[in-house]
């Protein structure tokens, strides 16, 4: 057996190893996903991560969000632009351009259901307005690691907008200059 | 000058001696590439006219050896893979920049680290390169505040390759293992079917 031929079988049994183990959820990096497929009780459901659905209304995209929980939690505070669902419901027969997504609690399992009854592409705020507050309105930096200075500001600015606060930023120890850093062949 | 690479915050290292690693590093990156016959224009070029792909070969095992490496690195918590600089992607900059780097290349037969190596081992040819590199990097960076709106136009951001096809970093890393290993075969058919033409 040649040199080489023992280097490529060692590559292949690291990068096949590499495939069963679920290394991205392991070092918690951010973010992992934009939108999710996943089977909820035999039926397809499509998640968008709080995170994304962020930066679309940072972006100013046009959605119609959907408040599916109760009139004095939704008075109480609700994502911008969102309108609450019972209060809405000619929204059901009038469809709009543009997505659909729905939120409410995260425990609240009839959500899925309501998503598939509704007209157009629905998505359901993947872990609900908890998921909401703990990721976008008050990000904790102890459990989310930050890559760089450039994806923090874009964090703070991001939270700023939706009128939240990052939580625990004093651990960060990032150099602001690394993102004038180029790298060459 | 700092350094790059994330030894900075998983290791109390002193800077002199992040130096002192950075400079070692270059040097051991010189002399192989020099070993290895890529400080020589004529041998690099050979390349394009598919006779010897050791140029490709060289690199590719060396983006799957980092690959692996710093995959199993973090998945043993020996490195954190969030502190790694990742280059922001800039779509169109890039592609355009990856032409003029590719045309240069088949002119000169050297890249830029190469053409570090010729010039020190007393290529003329090499320093020819070095000036058209330098005036092209200062041009550039004189340029790029001016540009700064046309070159942000099409970034994504900071994006790597599993986050960009929503998928487990180990299942990437599998597949450009696969990718690199079908690629090196082919590669090798490619220069045996060149060479006995040339021959």
């Amino acid at each position: 057996m040649k040199t080489n031929h023992i280097f490529a079988l060692l590559a292949l049994l690291a990068g096949l190893f590499a495939a069963f183990t679920s290394h991205t959820e392991r070092n918690h990096i951010y973010p992992t996903w934009k939108f999710e497929k996943s089977r909820v009780e035999g039926t397809k459901v499509h998640f968008i991560s709080p995170s994304h659905l962020a930066d679309l209304l940072y972006e100013k995209q046009e959605l119609v969000l959907l408040d599916a929980r109760t009139w004095s939690e939704y008075s109480n505070y609700h994502i911008p632009t969102a309108l609450h669902f019972d209060e809405d419901q000619k929204l059901k027969g009038r469809q709009k351009a543009g997505s659909i997504v729905l939120y409410g609690v995260e425990e609240d399992k009839d959500i899925n259901a309501l998503a598939r009854d509704l007209p157009g592409k629905v998505y359901v705020l993947k872990g609900g307005m908890e998921a909401w507050y703990s990721l976008v309105l008050f990000p904790d930096m102890v459990e989310y690691k930050i890559r760089n200075s450039d994806q923090l500001l874009e964090l703070l600015r991001r939270c700023a907008f939706f009128g939240g606060q990052a939580q625990n930023t004093q651990i960060l120890n990032l150099n602001v200059r690394e993102s004038r850093y180029r790298e060459g062949c | 000058m700092e350094l790059v690479a994330p030894l900075k915050y998983s290791m109390q290292i002193p800077e002199v001696y992040l130096l002192l690693f950075a400079l070692l590093t270059g040097i051991a990156f010189g002399i192989f590439l020099e070993k290895a016959g890529f400080g020589n224009a004529s041998k690099l070029v050979e390349q394009f006219y598919f006779t010897d792909m050791r140029m490709f070969k060289v690199l590719f095992s060396a983006i799957v050896t980092a690959m692996v490496g710093i995959y199993w690195l973090s998945y043993l918590g020996w490195l954190d893979i969030t502190q790694i600089y990742i280059n922001g992607s800039y779509i169109w900059p890039q592609v355009l920049g990856g032409l003029v780097f590719g045309v240069g290349f088949v002119m000169c037969g050297l890249c830029p680290g190469t053409s570090c190596v010729a010039v020190f081992t007393g290529k003329l040819d090499a320093l020819a390169v070095f000036a058209g590199l330098f005036t092209g990097l200062i041009l550039f960076a004189e340029a790029e505040p001016h540009l700064q709106g046309i070159i942000s136009h099409s970034s994504i951001g900071d994006v790597s390759l599993y986050e960009l096809f929503n998928m487990e970093y180990g299942l990437l890393t599998f597949i450009i293992v696969l990718i690199a290993l079908a690629a090196f075969w082919f590669a090798g058919r490619v220069e045996e079917r060149f060479t006995k033409k040339s021959a």
